[in-house]
């Protein structure tokens, strides 16, 4: 769920939360998919943000960004913990395992910092 | 030559570490054969601290027994006398490693969750592998760098020649200990574990947990926990104080005949463990 300014709607959008004008009558009601007509009405009440459903592109490949960056992070440091000992196929399975179960552990992690 | 160097420098040692009365006197109970339930619940009981230490262990999602176990007797008899004695031993070791000493005391605590994800990890591979005493698998692996312990506490000077050789060329510390003190922490601790008259078998893990081929009719276990260590390591697990991974010895993996394909769902195991664990052991 975001919030977007009126001007950022687009038809086919669908909404995350009601929205009333200032006297606190209800003009459209969560889950109605915005037409041009909506978002029209929307304007002429004045009202000047509504919550819809999706997330933000920035806010998608910032996560996609993080996540590819915590990967090359934990793949470099374990390379080079293992750089040693790689030849042998079990401790190639060993960093292959753990890369994947620390790339979790941050992400859950981080999961925890943000519901705080 | 070597091992009599060595011998000579613990012998300085003044004051080893020693665990507390009641483990050494629990210890001998579980040692004498003639002992019963009733002796060694006689000991536990006299020591308050470690009665309620050990209800608080054994209702732990841990060992996760469906019902609750209110009394020492109970304990005892649910499970065994060597799983009480390796239980208690759990609890004083880590005494050991939180050792009020502020100096220091961020090394020992990355080492005690180090030492403490190879002790998970022996249990869960002996786990696997339906092995049948995995306390003594589980006080192995807490038990497998007690001799860095030592190093750090009373051989200072030693450790931190170490630990500046470790850091500079990005080694591992039983390569640097070779190097520099002729001895490794291997060593010191079958010396110290000897001395606690712990059993051959524990002994013996600790000796040999970086060559586990040389541990004789111990070498299974030996192998348990060299690919704990491993493990634990791969995992991030706190640190055994160097920032590299030992190589797995290749008889001890086909000793184990674990399938490549285990060695994941192992890891998750450890994770979860790990967690539960840390909450009933942790330095908080």
């Amino acid at each position: 769920m975001i919030s977007l300014k009126l001007s950022e709607l687009k038809a086919g959008m669908m909404l995350a939360k009601p929205v009333f004008n200032l006297q606190g009558v209800l003009l459209l009601d969560e889950g109605t998919e915005l037409s041009e007509k909506n978002i029209w009405i929307l304007k002429s009440w004045g009202v000047t943000q509504v919550w819809v459903e999706g997330e933000c592109e920035a806010e998608k490949n910032r996560v996609v960004e993080l996540e590819s960056d915590v990967k090359e992070f934990i793949e470099k440091e374990l390379k080079e913990k293992f750089c040693e000992v790689l030849e042998d196929q079990v401790m190639g399975e060993i960093m292959r395992a753990a890369s994947k179960l620390l790339q979790k552990r941050f992400l859950k992690k981080e999961g925890q910092n943000e519901s705080h | 030559m070597r091992a009599t160097n060595l011998t000579r420098i613990i012998g300085e040692v003044e004051d080893l570490p020693t665990l507390p009365r009641t483990i050494l006197k629990i210890t001998e109970v579980v040692n004498n054969p003639k002992s019963s339930a009733k002796d060694l619940a006689k000991v536990i009981t006299d020591d308050q601290v470690l009665t309620a230490r050990l209800l608080k262990l054994v209702n732990s999602s841990f060992y996760g027994f469906p019902q609750k176990i209110s009394t020492v007797t109970g304990a005892i008899v649910l499970l065994g006398f060597d799983a009480i004695r390796n239980l208690l031993l759990t609890t004083s070791i880590f005494d050991l490693f939180s050792n009020k000493n502020r100096k220091d005391r961020f090394k020992r605590e990355k080492l005690w969750d180090h030492s403490l994800g190879c002790a998970v990890g022996a249990k869960v591979i002996g786990n696997s592998l339906r092995y049948e005493k995995i306390e003594e698998l589980f006080v192995s692996g807490l038990l497998h760098d007690i001799g860095k312990i030592v190093e750090i506490l009373f051989l200072p000077g030693d450790f931190a020649k170490v630990a500046s050789m470790v850091e500079n060329k990005n080694i591992l510390m039983i390569t640097a200990e070779e190097h520099v003190l002729g001895y490794t922490h291997s060593e010191v601790g079958k010396l110290l574990i000897k001395r606690w008259n712990l059993p051959p078998k524990i002994v013996n893990v600790i000796a040999y947990h970086h060559q586990p081929t040389l541990a004789g009719k111990f070498s299974k276990e030996a192998a348990i926990v060299h690919l704990a260590d491993i493990l634990c390591r791969a995992m991030n697990m706190g640190s055994g104080g160097d920032n590299k991974i030992p190589p797995l010895n290749k008889s001890a993996w086909e000793t184990l005949q674990l399938k490549l394909s285990s060695i994941e769902p192992i890891m998750e195991e450890m994770e979860k463990e790990f967690e539960d664990i840390s909450l009933f052991l942790s330095h908080s």
